[in-house]
């Protein structure tokens, strides 16, 4: 009987990880990653029926582990600018600690896998952030909004100066460093809550 | 019951290939799940059983006019 050897999945997956975000989809093949991995081809597929499987489940459990580290000190009853600032902190946290997965994630949001993805998401996350906002309006500390604008509004703003932090560059070019700071951070977070309240 | 997982390297490629085999998978009474992964350059044939053994699937598969032999790991 072959037993399951958890250090080497996870092997496979840092690995994965790694091609997919260099390479693109395309450049993952279990041939290749085998031999990164420094593994048999047929160790791979214990754990993966084929490619689009071992995708669709590095990307259930990076998603995972973002939203147990987006939840931390979290509670969905906290005051709006209270539970807003823990959340970006959070959201900011991992994205700095882990910017492969953030890589990964933005590739299968554009990707066909997407879909593939989409039916796999955590209903507890999702439940989790409809309550939080729910109560925010209930208490009118949020104006009523389209989903997506909401998000947009709430997160995208993070998002984006992540992204200038991650590559080091602002618009300005090569010449002056973007570092996102607490101050700048907090800066935006007080714009974004401005701009929610009803 | 624990399930063995059952690793082949196969030439099984078109679709009418597959049905062939998906016949005989799907009425193998130890087989619970299988998956061909034709993208693979292997063809690779994965196989859940509550029964290890790959000669009966080697067998079966060869005799079914394919190439078929156990990859290990």
């Amino acid at each position: 009987m072959r037993t399951r050897d958890e250090n080497k999945r996870m092997a496979i997956c840092q690995k994965a990880l790694k091609m997919i975000v260099e390479k693109g989809f395309d450049g993952l093949s279990m041939q290749k990653l085998a031999k990164a991995a420094g593994v048999s081809p047929a160790t791979i597929y214990i754990y993966f029926k084929d490619r689009d499987d071992l995708i669709v489940q590095l990307w259930t459990e990076e998603m995972e582990k973002m939203f147990s580290i987006t939840l931390k000190d979290f509670d969905p009853a906290m005051p709006f600018d209270e539970g807003l600032k823990v959340q970006w902190m959070n959201r900011a946290k991992y994205f700095m600690d882990n910017p492969v997965s953030m890589h990964f994630m933005e590739q299968i949001k554009y990707s066909p896998y997407h879909h593939l993805t989409i039916k796999h998401l955590n209903n507890t996350f999702v439940t989790t952030m409809g309550e939080f906002a729910h109560n925010a309006i209930r208490n009118k500390e949020l104006v009523r909004l389209p989903l997506e604008v909401y998000w947009s509004v709430a997160f995208a703003p993070l998002y984006q100066l992540v992204k200038f932090h991650m590559s080091g560059r602002g618009l300005r070019g090569g010449a002056e460093k973007f570092v996102l700071d607490e101050k700048i951070m907090n800066q935006t977070l007080s714009l974004v809550l401005k701009a929610l309240k009803p | 019951m624990v399930s063995e997982i059952l690793i082949f390297k196969t030439n099984i490629h078109a679709e009418g290939d597959v049905r062939k085999v998906a016949q005989l998978l799907n009425s193998d009474l130890h087989v619970r799940k299988w998956n061909i992964d034709r993208d693979d350059i292997d063809r690779v044939l994965r196989i859940e059983s509550d029964d290890y053994n790959p000669e009966h699937i080697i067998h079966m598969i060869t005799r079914a006019g394919f190439r078929c032999e156990e990859l290990l790991d």
